[in-house]
C-alpha cells in the first residue's frame, strides 16, 4: 500500500467532507456573490441589461465531483435575467435564461495570509472551461411574437389613418386605434400574421385590415369606399442574438409584392387594388424595422459561458489551511491529489524525495471513513531509531546496552523494528516486527545469548466526554504475553516501553507536521491537548476532528478519524433559518 | 564491557570459571583436545553413549561447558530453558540429582540478593503467623487479614496503587525531547469548545505487581462495610501502611511474583508441543549458550 508517496505525511478527507466546506465556501458572499449586476452589454445593436445569480438552496442545488487527479467538477446553477428596454414583443423584453454550468476547479496551493493553504481554484477559466447543460429559457420567437411585434409597433405608430392624392387609406388592428373614422369592420378585424418561406428565405406574411376612400374615382367620377385587407411579406433576418423585420423593404419577387384585396365591386377594382397597394407600400414603412431580442440556443449558450466565466475566474477558496505556528518553521506546502474513483482528497505533506514532478498520488486509506492521517514507513523509521537511541543508547555498540533489573540483567546488543502488513509473519493484523540480540545474564550459569523476534500490536481507542474525544494509546500488545507474570515483564519492558513512545511521538509529530496542533501537555498524564488536523478553513469553516484508532502497515501508520465541518460564522441567512434576526428596537 | 559490567557478573557467576587464558566464557575457544579432557571428569557418571548424570554442584560447574553444547545441538530446546530448564535438561539427555535439581531452580527463580529477601521475609511471617505464608492466594489473603490479624477492611474500590516509572528520569527527559514543539496556532474561537481532542497515552509498560511502589506515601482509605472473601495484590497494597504483616505480605508476594516462573512437567509438554501459548517460546527465535574451555 502507498500511504504517503514521496512524502511523509498525508492527510485523507471523504469527497462529502470536500461538499460540505465547499458548500460553506458557497455561503459566503464574499467569495462568492450569489447576484452580479447590473451588467450592460449590447446584442445586435440592442443595449441589454444584465443580472446573474448563482444558486445553492434545496431547490436547485450546486455541487461537485472530482474530474481528474486536480481538479474538481463543480455544477452551479445559474440564472442570467437579459432585459432590454424596447422589445417590440413586450414578452421578449426580458428573457430569462436558466442552466447548470459545470467549470472545473483547479486542486493548488497559495499563500493566504501567510500560510500555505490548498484549495480550488478558478483562476484562468475561460468560456470554453464552462459546459452548459439544462439551458431552459432560450425564446422561441415564432408566429405568435411576430404577432405581437407588430401588434406593437402599430400601436407605436402616429397615426393609422394615410393619405395620398385625395384618398385615405386606414389601417386598422382591431379596435387598438378607437379614433378611426369608419370603426373596423374589416377582414380579418386584427392584423394577422405568417411565416412562409419564399425562394428558401423567411418572410413575413401581413394581412393587415383597412379602408380605402376615394373620393372621386376617375373615369367614373364616383365616391369609392371599401373595407379590405392588405397583404404583404416582409423578410425575416435572424441572428443568434435577435431577429429583424425591415418593413420599410418591399420584396423584389413579384410572386410576394403586397397586394390589396377590397370587398366592395367595381368594374375597376382591379385597378384600384393595384392603386392603392402602391399606395400602401409606403404606409408599411410606418411599421419601421422591427427587432426581437432572440437568442438562439448557441448564442444564449455562449453568453452564459462568457458571463459565468468572468464571474468565475477571480474565485477560490481554501479546503485546507494549515499553520505552523512557528514563523521559523513554516510548514511544507500542502500537495493535493484527487483519487477519483475512490472519492477521496489525498493532502500530502512534506516532500520527503524528488521534486513536484516526481509527485504521485497514494493509495485510498480512508477506506470509507470521514478522516485519517497517515505517516510514512521512512518517517516512522526515523522516529522508531531515534526512540531506541534514547531508550537504549548502547544498542548497535560492542558493548550493547546494560539494563540492570533486581530479576536480572541483561545486555541488549540488537534491537530493531520494523513494520509490517497484515498477514506477514502469519499475523492477521499488521504490527510492528521486533528482533533482537541480548545476552542475559544468569547467576549460576554461563550467560546464554538469545535472537528474539516477534509482533507487537499498536492499540488506540477513543474516548468521549464532556471535553471532548481523547485517543487513548493503549498498552501495546505481544499476542501471547502474560503481563502479569514475574520475569516475562522484564523482558517486555525492553520492548513495550518503546512500542508506546513510538506511537505517542509518531502521533503528535504528525498532527504537528500536517498543521494540526499538539497545544499543551495534560497534567499528570502522557498526552497532550490536540486538534489532529487545522481546525480551521480560512474564513469558511470549523472543523471538529477526532482519532479513533491507530492502524500499522509496511508503509507507515495511519490514523483514523472522525470530523464534524460548520461554519465559521453565521449569515443573515443562517439567522433567519433560526429566526435570530436582529429586530428593529421597538 | 564496562566496568559495572564487569563486577556485575564476578558476583552472580561462580560458576563461570574464567579460562587457563584469562579469557572471559562466551569468549573462549572449545577447541578438540579440551572437550575430549572433558568427557569423563570426576563426579560424572556416564549413563549410556549419549546421556550425562551430574549428581553435584561441583560436576555440574565442571560440565557447563559441555551442557552447553549439548543444548546448542538442540536449538528446539533452546527456548524451552526459560520454560523449565531442568527438564529442558533431562530432554537433552542430561539427568540430574534431586540436589542439583533444587540447585538449580532455587538459583534460577531469584538473584541471591532478593532470594536472601524473600527467606527472611518467609520466616518472619511463618513465625507471626504460624503457617506457610501465601501472599498470591487471595482467598488465604483475605483470611489471614480479616479473620486471622482482624483489621478492619477498607474501601479500595476505585482506588489504583501507586507504581514505579518504567524508565528513570534521565530517560524520560531524552523521551520527552522527540516530542513536538507545543504551540498554539489558531484563534480559540468562542463557538467552539476549548479544545476538541487529546492524545494519551496509558501507562505503559501496564501496571504489573512487579512495579508496586511500597515506599511511596498513599492516603489511607475509608472503611469497607464487610471483608472480601478473595483479596488481591492491589487491595492489599492499601494496606501496607496499616500493619507490618500486611507490609510484609506484599512484599514477598511481589518478591514470589518477580522470580523466574519454572512450569510444570505438564504445562511444559504443553508449551512444547505449542498446544499453550508462552511468550518466550514464540519470542526466542535462537538461543546459543557459550561453551567455553573448563580447566584441564
Amino acid at each position: 500500500m502507498n500511504l504517503t508517496s514521496n512524502f511523509d505525511f498525508c492527510v485523507e478527507l471523504g469527497i462529502d467532507s470536500v461538499k460540505e466546506i465547499f458548500h460553506l465556501a458557497f455561503k459566503s458572499e464574499d467569495r462568492y456573490p450569489h447576484n452580479v449586476g447590473p451588467l450592460t452589454r449590447t446584442f445586435s445593436g440592442r443595449e441589454f441589461t444584465i443580472n446573474v445569480r448563482v444558486l445553492d438552496d434545496e431547490d436547485k442545488p450546486a455541487d461537485l465531483s472530482f474530474q481528474d487527479e486536480k481538479h474538481i467538477l463543480f455544477s452551479f446553477p445559474f440564472e442570467l435575467q437579459a432585459q432590454t428596454a424596447d422589445a417590440p414583443d413586450p414578452a421578449l423584453s426580458e428573457i430569462l435564461l436558466e442552466a447548470q454550468a459545470a467549470i472545473p476547479a483547479l486542486l493548488t496551493a497559495w499563500d493566504e495570509d501567510g500560510d500555505e493553504v490548498l484549495g480550488l481554484s478558478f483562476f484562468g477559466t475561460t468560456s470554453a472551461d464552462v459546459g452548459i447543460t439544462g439551458l431552459s429559457g432560450v425564446p422561441v420567437v415564432g408566429v405568435e411574437q411576430f404577432r405581437n411585434a407588430v401588434h406593437s409597433a402599430y400601436e407605436a405608430m402616429p397615426v393609422h389613418s394615410f393619405s395620398s392624392g385625395g384618398n385615405t387609406i386606414n389601417l386598422y388592428d382591431g379596435d387598438r386605434d378607437a379614433t378611426l373614422e369608419p370603426p373596423n369592420a374589416a377582414s380579418p378585424y386584427e392584423i394577422e400574421v405568417a411565416l412562409e418561406t419564399h425562394a428558401g428565405d423567411e418572410y413575413l406574411k401581413v394581412t393587415a385590415p383597412i379602408h380605402v376612400l376615394i373620393p372621386v374615382l376617375p373615369v367614373f367620377n364616383s365616391e369609392y369606399s371599401s373595407f379590405g385587407r392588405l397583404i404583404f411579406y416582409r423578410k425575416v433576418e435572424r441572428t443568434d442574438s435577435s431577429i429583424t423585420v425591415d418593413m420599410t423593404a418591399e420584396p423584389a419577387s413579384a410572386d410576394i409584392a403586397t397586394t390589396v384585396e377590397l370587398d366592395t365591386a367595381h368594374p375597376a377594382l382591379s385597378q384600384i387594388q393595384s392603386q392603392i397597394a402602391a399606395q400602401a407600400i409606403g404606409m408599411i414603412s410606418a411599421f419601421g424595422v422591427i427587432t426581437e431580442p432572440a437568442f438562439t440556443e448557441t448564442a444564449a449558450r455562449q453568453l452564459l459561458q462568457d458571463e459565468i466565466a468572468v464571474y468565475i475566474n477571480t474565485r477560490r477558496y481554501p479546503v485546507y489551511s494549515p499553520k505552523s505556528g512557528d514563523e521559523d518553521e513554516p510548514l511544507s506546502t500542502p500537495v493535493g491529489f484527487l483519487l477519483v474513483d475512490d472519492g477521496v482528497l489525498a493532502i500530502l505533506l512534506n516532500r520527503r524525495s524528488g521534486t513536484a514532478a516526481d509527485d504521485s498520488a497514494p493509495d485510498n486509506f480512508l477506506a470509507g471513513r470521514e478522516l485519517a492521517l497517515a505517516v510514512g514507513a521512512a518517517k516512522v523509521q526515523e522516529e522508531i531509531q531515534a526512540v531506541i537511541a534514547e531508550k537504549f543508547p548502547g544498542v548497535g555498540s560492542d558493548d550493547g546496552e546494560l539494563i540492570e533489573t533486581p530479576e536480572g540483567d541483561a545486555v541488549l546488543y540488537e534491537l530493531n523494528v520494523s513494520l509490517a502488513d497484515p498477514d506477514e509473519h502469519g499475523e492477521s493484523e499488521g504490527h510492528l516486527w521486533i528482533t533482537g540480540k541480548t545476552k542475559v545474564k544468569i547467576d549460576c550459569w554461563w550467560d546464554p545469548t538469545v535472537e528474539f523476534e516477534g509482533p507487537v500490536f499498536m492499540r488506540a481507542h477513543r474516548e468521549d466526554s464532556d471535553e471532548g474525544c481523547k485517543l487513548i494509546i493503549d498498552a501495546p500488545e505481544v499476542g501471547d504475553f502474560d503481563f502479569d507474570q514475574s520475569c516475562c515483564d522484564v523482558f517486555l519492558e525492553i520492548i513495550i516501553p518503546i512500542a508506546g513512545w513510538i506511537a505517542l511521538i509518531v502521533i503528535e509529530i504528525t498532527i504537528d507536521k500536517v498543521g494540526g496542533e499538539v497545544a499543551e501537555d495534560i497534567a499528570n498524564e502522557q498526552g497532550a491537548i490536540i486538534e489532529p488536523i487545522p481546525p480551521v478553513v480560512n474564513g469558511i469553516a470549523e472543523v471538529t476532528s477526532c482519532l479513533t484508532g491507530i492502524e500499522v502497515f509496511r508503509a507507515g501508520f495511519v490514523f483514523p478519524g472522525e470530523l464534524s465541518i460548520r461554519r465559521l460564522s453565521r449569515s443573515a441567512e443562517d439567522l433567519r433559518e433560526m429566526r435570530r434576526m436582529p429586530r428593529p428596537d421597538p | 564491557m564496562t566496568q559495572k559490567k564487569r563486577k556485575t557478573r564476578s558476583a552472580t557467576a561462580p560458576a563461570k570459571a574464567k579460562t587457563k587464558s584469562g579469557q572471559s566464557p562466551s569468549k573462549a575457544v572449545d577447541s578438540e583436545p579440551a572437550r575430549t579432557a572433558r568427557a569423563n571428569p570426576p563426579g560424572r557418571k556416564k549413563t549410556n553413549g549419549r546421556d550425562l548424570e551430574i549428581k553435584d554442584e561441583k560436576t555440574l560447574s565442571a560440565l557447563g561447558p559441555q551442557l552447553n553444547r549439548l543444548l546448542n545441538a538442540r536449538p528446539e530446546l533452546a527456548a524451552m530453558l526459560f520454560i523449565n530448564p531442568v527438564l529442558a535438561m533431562k530432554e537433552a539427555g542430561v539427568k540430574l540429582s534431586r540436589p542439583v535439581t533444587h540447585h538449580i531452580l532455587s538459583r534460577l527463580r531469584h538473584r541471591p540478593a532478593m532470594r536472601e529477601r524473600r527467606e527472611k521475609l518467609e520466616a518472619r511471617l511463618r513465625e507471626a503467623l504460624g503457617e506457610v505464608p501465601r501472599p498470591n492466594n487471595p482467598a488465604w489473603l483475605s483470611q489471614t487479614l480479616f479473620e486471622k490479624l482482624q483489621l478492619p477492611p477498607l474501601d479500595t474500590r476505585n482506588l489504583t496503587p501507586r507504581y514505579k516509572p518504567a524508565h528513570d528520569a534521565d530517560t524520560e527527559k531524552r523521551l520527552q525531547a522527540l516530542r513536538p514543539r507545543r504551540t498554539h496556532r489558531y484563534p480559540r474561537l468562542s463557538s467552539r469548545p476549548q479544545h476538541t481532542g487529546q492524545l494519551s497515552m496509558q501507562a505503559v509498560p501496564p501496571p504489573s505487581a512487579r512495579r508496586l511502589d511500597l515506599a511511596a506515601d498513599i492516603p489511607r482509605p475509608g472503611p469497607a462495610r464487610h471483608p472480601p472473601k478473595r483479596l488481591s495484590l492491589e487491595a492489599l497494597y492499601f494496606y501496607k501502611d496499616s500493619n507490618p504483616i500486611a507490609r510484609d505480605l506484599l512484599e514477598l508476594a511481589i518478591i514470589q511474583r518477580r522470580g523466574l516462573r519454572l512450569h510444570s512437567r505438564y504445562s511444559y509438554r504443553l508449551i512444547k508441543e505449542g498446544k499453550r501459548r508462552n511468550v518466550f517460546r514464540r519470542w526466542f527465535r535462537k538461543v546459543t549458550l557459550p561453551e567455553p574451555e573448563s580447566k584441564e
